[in-house]
């Protein structure tokens, strides 16, 4: 066992590639499906093989900017390709799959929620390189590198034996050297291949991989075979460095400092949408939740599916989309690869594969983006990006993760206790909470009704035992929310997000500032600092609406207004013959008093246009944009950080939100299509 | 006119106690509050109408002020209201000074007028007092506009607006800043 052990190299003739494959499908005794690489539909394609002949053997692959052909060489190397158009995240992600099983039967336990439990068979990745097992470091990232995790991926990356195979015949497209991520194999694999004339440079990187070789019976690889093996992967690396001179991914690192280059409108005026890059891409990650259901049975499931930031429904939420544009798209997906990404997860997205520029029907090629954009800023958009240098680390020990977050948990079952009406179309529901649950102010619950969704939904007031959610319908989800009577069950999985820190701001003045619907997720903050009142410093409460039928909490407001301890005002867009108060925008109400900048905290929520209003108004009076606290919207499905939808520039809005300050969300708020 | 402490209110001592008056020196202020009246008007009651020859420039001094207009079928209608300090009739200042809207009083008020000759007179004899109540007017005008905009984008009737908010080279400039750890300025207080 020791000889074949790691850093040992072995030579596996050709002709035993055979042996190789059935060790790996039994080895150890345990029945392993091995995946690899073979010839369909003209491309090669990851799929599962049962024998050597099932390799791309004597293919040759040509690939440019939107250009795929195979070419049959006619010789007997199996790896002598790039990569083809599928990922290794087809297995270890796959495109869909059920998360959960939806009951929906009569009674007080009728309504359930569970969580399908991974299951993933013991798998043999073979064939993959060096920009793939640099890929699945980015995923382990995103998967496994959080609170919450995708125990489905971790499963099955668990159960994947890993046949690496270093590059020897790179495409035109390959630019790994620019990424650092091939195209040799440093870490990673349990057993790693290099292919040379004769056959094949083996070396194990786990004792499982020992273990094959072992079985094996193989001899060392001679001096020469190793230095064949050697110096294929070497001019590789010559070759594609030699060719991507010019592309920098540390000076990519600035692309989201140009939002408003003008080469994004050229690339979009290019761009189909048609969502091929991120599907290809072997480490985008971002999917949906759909429900699926038979007409005629209450119950369903609930399928995540891969999804893409280029289509117009992936960052919309009630009454538009904040991409609506294709060039907001393509600059969302660009800036998250090569900018954004880095301080989400401490890398770039890219490993540069280069499948994202060969199957763009319309030929972009990311690599010139990022030059041009990079390196032609005008100069009134220009930044200072020196100070973001850094290097490109796509190893494995930068890409270590530590395994310790939960999985996702699924919606408990809550029941309605209560329902008021708060204008025409938003009610208050009050929902007796399921054990385990615990909010904080400004927190959200994902509020699951069955065959339906499951929307985010703001905690609107937090009491023992009982939450209240104020919804209002603005689409399928929230009109079955609103739809809900006492009695009925209610899905709830939470509570999510950064809240509001109220204990932070004892003993300071305390502004909270509504607009609309967004005086829900504010009311916990002016009932804990209400409850303890001598805590804080003056506390002033002021509340916007679009006429005085649409004021939520109308009647709870009129307390506010009455108590002397508390300076409460509203105001209406739109007046009634009735209404005798303000008209006007709710910043009138406060733009005129002068704050003490040190010793005085902000809470606001609203519209985002309103919210921009009110900063400023409340910079304009001397307030600190650090002091003012924000919570926002954003399209959310997973409500925990793993599904990609509410990204707002470097942040995920429900795991690093939805509460920011106005420094935080400064630049990004109410910009259209970040 | 009498507050309820009994002390008489006098077109100085209001003047003194607003925006418009407080950023004017001491003589000037006394100049232009030698024009101004005091009135005292009842909850409902029309204190000017839309297209007659604006009165007089008028600051609220307590109470609240409405502006409406009359809309067919749907009566009148308040389009914003003026709160104690800030000013309304500034049609009074630019040819040919006639009323955009009705003035009403939505509560009791209590308003500082200057009637419309005599304002005149006043600001054409002194530039400095004429350019410090311009710009007043101008500042008030200014965020009536930007509140009349944000009451037009219907903020409240539909969850977001597709209009970019900001400039071209607003953002970078903005994102520059933070990334310079300079988010935002040193207060102002």
């Amino acid at each position: 066992m020791s000889e074949a052990g790691q850093g040992h190299r072995y030579f596996l003739a050709r002709h035993r590639l055979a042996d190789l494959i059935d060790v790996l499908r039994g080895a150890g005794g345990r029945a392993r499906t091995v995946i690899g690489p073979t010839v369909e539909q003209g491309a090669i394609v990851y799929a599962e093989i049962d024998t050597a002949a099932d390799l791309p053997v004597g293919w040759r692959d040509e690939q440019a900017p939107g250009h795929y052909r195979l070419r049959r060489e006619g010789d007997e190397r199996a790896f002598a390709y790039a990569v083809g158009p599928t990922a290794w995240k087809r297995h270890l992600f796959p495109p869909a799959r059920v998360r959960m099983e939806v009951a929906a039967e009569p009674g007080a336990d009728g309504t359930r929620f569970e969580p399908t439990q991974p299951a993933a068979s013991a798998t043999v990745l073979l064939g993959a390189r060096g920009c793939e097992l640099a890929a699945m470091r980015v995923q382990d990232r995103v998967f496994r590198g959080g609170p919450y995790v995708d125990d489905h991926y971790a499963d099955a990356r668990d159960a994947a034996f890993v046949v690496a195979v270093q590059c020897t015949h790179p495409a035109s497209t390959c630019f790994c050297t620019s990424m650092r991520s091939g195209p040799g194999v440093e870490a990673g694999y349990d057993l790693r291949l290099t292919e040379i004339a004769d056959g094949f440079v083996v070396e194990a990187g786990t004792d499982a991989g020992g273990e094959v070789l072992v079985s094996l019976r193989l001899d060392p690889a001679d001096e020469e075979r190793a230095g064949e093996a050697h110096a294929a992967v070497a001019a590789c690396a010559e070759t594609v460095t030699h060719r991507n001179r010019g592309v920098d991914p540390i000076r990519a690192r600035d692309l989201d400092m140009y939002p408003e280059h003008p080469r994004w409108d050229e690339v979009a005026a290019r761009c189909l949408a048609c969502t091929n890059c991120t599907m290809v891409c072997p480490t985008c990650f971002c999917s949906r939740d759909v429900q699926q259901s038979v007409l005629a049975r209450p119950d369903g499931t609930v399928e995540r599916q891969w999804d893409s930031c280029f289509t117009a429904e992936f960052a919309a939420v009630a009454g538009g989309s904040f991409r609506s544009r294709i060039r907001d798209r393509y600059r969302q997906w660009l800036t998250h690869k090569f900018s954004t990404w880095w301080p989400q997860f401490g890398t770039p997205g890219c490993v540069g594969c280069g499948r994202c520029i060969v199957w763009c029907p319309v030929e972009i090629d990311v690599r010139e983006e990022i030059a041009a954009i990079g390196t032609s800023a005008p100069e009134s958009d220009a930044q200072d990006g020196g100070e973001r240098r850094g290097d490109v680390d796509l190893g494995p020990q930068a890409l270590t993760t530590s395994p310790g977050g939960v999985p996702e948990p699924p919606p408990r079952t809550g029941t309605v206790e209560r329902v008021t009406t708060e204008t025409s179309d938003t009610v208050t529901l009050r929902v007796r909470t399921p054990p385990g649950l615990e909010a904080q102010p400004g927190q959200f619950v994902l509020a699951a009704v069955p065959r339906v969704g499951a929307p985010p939904i703001s905690v609107s007031r937090l009491e023992p035992g009982t939450l209240e959610l104020t919804v209002r319908s603005v689409g399928p989800a929230t009109a079955a929310l609103c739809r809900l009577g006492p009695g009925d069950p209610l899905g709830l999985a939470g509570a999510y997000g950064r809240g509001w820190p109220i204990e932070a701001a004892r003993g300071n003045d305390v502004i909270v500032v509504a607009g609309g619907i967004g005086l829900a997720p504010l009311r916990p903050v002016i009932d804990a600092v209400l409850a303890d009142r001598d805590s804080y410093g003056d506390v002033s409460v002021y509340v916007g609406a679009r006429t005085p039928d649409d004021m939520i909490y109308s009647a709870e407001i009129g307390t506010w207004e009455q108590r002397r301890d508390v300076t409460a005002a509203r105001i209406v867009d739109r007046a009634g013959p009735d209404w005798l108060g303000p008209v006007g925008v709710v910043t009138q109400l406060f733009a005129d008093t002068a704050r003490e900048a040190a010793s005085t905290v902000a809470f606001v929520c609203g519209p985002e246009r309103m919210m921009q209003a009110s900063v400023d108004a409340l910079v304009d009076s001397g307030m600190r944009a650090e002091s003012i606290w924000l919570t926002t919207e954003r399209h959310m499905e997973c409500g925990v950080g793993l599904c990609g939808h509410c990204q707002l520039g470097p942040y995920f809005v429900c795991r690093d939100g939805p509460v920011f300050t106005a420094a935080e969300l400064g630049p990004y708020l109410g910009v259209e299509g970040i | 006119m009498e507050q309820e402490s009994g002390e008489v209110i006098t077109p100085a001592h209001a003047l003194q106690a607003v925006r418009l008056g407080a950023g004017l020196g001491e003589a000037t202020r006394e100049k232009l509050a030698r024009v101004g009246q005091i009135l005292v008007r009842g909850a409902g009651a029309v204190l000017f109408r839309e297209g007659e020859k604006t009165p007089y420039l008028g600051v609220v001094i307590s109470g609240r002020v409405g502006i409406r207009t009359y809309v067919a079928g749907r009566g009148d209608v308040t389009l914003s209201t003026v709160e104690a300090g800030d000013i309304f009739g500034w049609s009074v200042l630019v040819p040919p000074s006639r009323a955009h809207a009705t003035v009403w009083a939505v509560t009791d008020v209590t308003v500082l007028g200057f009637p419309a000759e005599s304002l005149r007179r006043v600001l054409a004899a002194d530039p400095d007092l004429a350019a410090a109540v311009y710009q007043h007017a101008l500042s008030a005008l200014g965020r009536r506009i930007t509140s009349t905009r944000l009451q037009m984008l219907d903020l409240f009737g539909s969850p977001r607006t597709t209009e970019p908010v900001r400039p071209p080279g607003a953002l970078s400039r903005r994102l520059a800043d933070v990334r310079r750890g300079a988010a935002t300025e040193e207060p102002t207080s």
